[in-house]
């Protein structure tokens, strides 16, 4: 098992077939309206018999690049240096090496042709922001398994190298276990359907709407005509007054919500169908999805953020949703931010305890925000509908105050009850290894950091604080900042804890 | 190896604070160096005035951009006048922490422990004006990053060494 991948390795076979595929793919979407041109054009027998020769010699140079560019892909492990090597490229070769402590992740994919050929595709994803990732496209299940395994264990092992003198105890009995599952979890299709049916449908309507002003863009122009202005005239003369309107929205707000709600639905199975979680003695694997087979193998060093989710419906189904910030610079923030939805509490509990192996503790300290937050956030909320009315005043003739008011009043009113239970829901706790933020009206949201993984601590103070004395918090992680605000300078005790919980931890943050 | 372990509870209020610390403020020098780049805009709003009034724009735009860049002129130089006041620097035994900020005032405490690396730069006026300023940066992104503008190029380069070996040894 040891020196497994120590010579040079190519790709499983089927992956020329991959390349050729992609390269196939390339030169098509380069070419396609040269193709255009063939299929519908005329042309003489004499003509015909040359496109042909030229198709056929594409095929065949394709096929010969592919082949070049399969047999100069080789990559395999030095275990001298404790290096991952990579060389590939037919005119322009170039090699990558990959030290095991740059190592971060190593996870699967599998699009719809990897999945026919029954390959895997390896992405080894690096730290730093300036390194890409690594990709490998077609591996055999066994081997990819296998080189997943080993680049995983090694910088497990080089990192743990490196911190060997300020390592807790938890971490050096972890070491060379086999990996064998502790607990699985699976997303039924049961779970799968609720999941859908009680997501955030504003997405799906978001989505629907955005589709619905590509669609009547394209046929703006021959909207503009004079004539079909003038239609546009005549309809408001005959049909514009309230009974019409209230009927309209009566009837299009259920098909929208409707609509919605299918589309919602239909992408949550698309993005989460067969969702396994499983952890073993160091680390969670995750797989899911339908078009792309997602699988990723979880450190909890790397988790920066823990974020658990849930709305008061999917609160009473018990599904929440589990969102894990991974270590990354800011310019990869998307890519490293991972989504397990549709999680029993007792599930989560476990996700938990296993990133989290001390117990969250007794809260020493928990802080709300200022009414001034609420006043703030209120005035903000009303910028759009003041915008919204003023542009709507300016440009268009049909400005009714009978619509118009009760708009405004309608507004006013659900801005200030949204804004009001949101300010009442947000707090922030500190227990004695942790710092806790939970916010949200409908999506409830709960974030939990160690105090030990902060970057650093940002203060800041507006003039207009400083009477109240009053501050606006933001705690830096590698997995991205959180902030908090108009929140009394008690806190900053905490502040003081948190920079000396830092200091004297000694653990790495990743 | 001792074996004894003891994990004695730390009292809150015991604890280093750094709403305390006592900040070295940086060189006079910035805010020349800030009124220079001041001046700058200055020279260039006056000339495309010009520009605008040679092209007999309408009087009342004249009128009303001028008293526009004025008064936005004017709050940029009290700000520059009052901002140089804030700037300071604070060293401690394993953080630096840095202020700023007059309207908001800002400050970043960075243990380093966290720092990623630290560097040092200078432009054009900067270098004219014979300041620099020193960088610091973290894994959490361009916000828990500091710079510290205004240093004598010695003492930036000192503070960057030092820092240097600190983020080594730990």
């Amino acid at each position: 098992m040891k020196n497994l991948f120590s010579t040079p390795q190519l790709q499983s076979r089927a992956g020329i077939l991959l390349i050729f595929g992609s390269g196939l793919y390339k030169a098509l979407r380069g070419l396609w309206p040269l193709g255009a041109y063939l299929l519908f054009g005329k042309f003489g027998e004499q003509t015909s018999n040359y496109i042909l020769l030229g198709v056929g010699f594409l095929f065949v140079f394709i096929f010969i690049f592919s082949l070049l560019s399969y047999r100069n892909f080789r990559f395999h492990i030095n275990y001298d240096r404790q290096e991952f090597i990579l060389h590939k490229g037919i005119f322009k070769t170039s090699q990558l090496a990959i030290p095991f402590d740059k190592i971060q992740q190593v996870y699967f994919k599998r699009s719809i042709l990897q999945r026919i050929i029954n390959v895997y595709e390896v992405v080894i994803d690096t730290a730093g922001s300036k390194t890409e990732e690594v990709k490998i496209k077609a591996l055999s299940k066994k081997r990819a398994d296998a080189l997943q395994q080993i680049l995983m264990r090694e910088a497990e092992l080089k990192t743990k190298d490196n911190y060997a003198t300020t390592d807790n105890i938890e971490n050096i009995d972890e070491s060379d276990q086999p990996e064998k599952p502790l607990w699985k979890h699976r997303l039924s299709t049961g779970t799968l359907l609720r999941l859908g049916l009680s997501t955030n449908y504003l997405r799906g309507v978001w989505v629907l709407l955005i589709f619905a002003v590509s669609l009547f863009q394209q046929f703006d122009s021959d909207m503009l005509s004079p004539d079909y202005n003038a239609q546009i005239e005549a309809f408001y003369d005959s049909y514009i007054n309230l009974d019409y309107l209230a009927q309209m929205v009566l009837i299009l707000l259920p098909v929208i919500f409707l609509v919605g709600l299918l589309i919602t639905t239909i992408e949550v199975f698309i993005k989460y169908y067969n969702l396994s979680l499983t952890q073993t003695a160091g680390s969670l694997e995750l797989e899911m999805g339908l078009r792309t087979n997602t699988r990723v193998s979880i450190k909890p060093r790397r988790v920066q953020v823990l974020r658990i989710l849930t709305n008061p419906v999917q609160k009473r189904l018990d599904l929440y949703e589990v969102q894990l910030s991974l270590a990354n610079s800011i310019d990869t923030a998307k890519k490293s931010k991972i989504k397990i939805p549709g999680l029993k509490r007792k599930i989560v509990e476990r996700v938990q305890s296993f990133l989290y192996p001390s117990d969250l503790g007794e809260i020493l300290g928990t802080f709300r925000p200022n009414i001034l937050l609420f006043y703030r956030k209120y005035m903000i909320s009303l910028i759009p509908l003041i915008l919204g009315l003023g542009l709507w005043y300016l440009f268009l003739d049909f400005f009714n105050w009978e619509i118009v008011l009760p708009v405004i009043l309608i507004y006013f009113a659900t801005a200030g009850l949204y804004q009001w239970y949101f300010y009442r829901s947000v707090k922030l706790s500190f227990t004695e290894d942790f710092f806790i933020r939970t916010m949200g009206v409908w999506t409830q949201k709960t974030e939990v950091v160690p105090l030990f993984k902060l970057q650093s601590i940002t203060v800041k103070q507006p003039l207009w604080y400083q009477k109240r004395n009053l501050y606006n918090l933001i705690f830096h992680t590698a997995g991205g900042d959180l902030g908090f605000r108009a929140v009394d300078g008690d806190v900053l005790r905490f502040v003081n804890y948190a920079v000396y919980k830092v200091e004297v931890s000694g653990e790495a943050w990743m | 190896m001792d074996n004894t372990f003891t994990n004695p509870q730390v009292p809150l209020d015991s604890l280093p604070r750094y709403q305390e610390l006592d900040f070295t403020q940086i060189s006079s020098k910035y805010r020349t160096h800030e009124l220079l780049r001041w001046g700058i805009s200055l020279l260039i709003l006056v000339a495309l005035w010009v520009v605008a009034l040679i092209m007999d724009t309408d009087f009342e735009i004249l009128m009303g951009s001028a008293l526009i860049a004025f008064l936005y002129l004017g709050f940029r130089f009290f700000l520059i006048w009052k901002k140089q006041e804030r700037y300071g620097f604070a060293l401690r035994e394993r953080d630096i922490a840095f202020i700023c900020g007059y309207l908001v005032n800002r400050v970043t405490v960075i243990p380093f422990e966290r720092i990623q690396h630290v560097s040092t730069s200078q432009g054009v006026l900067e270098k004219l004006l014979k300041i620099s300023t020193l960088h610091l940066f973290t894994a959490g992104g361009s916000g828990s990053d500091i710079n510290i503008p205004g240093l004598e190029p010695e003492l930036a380069k000192k503070i960057k060494e030092a820092l240097v070996l600190k983020v080594d040894q730990t």
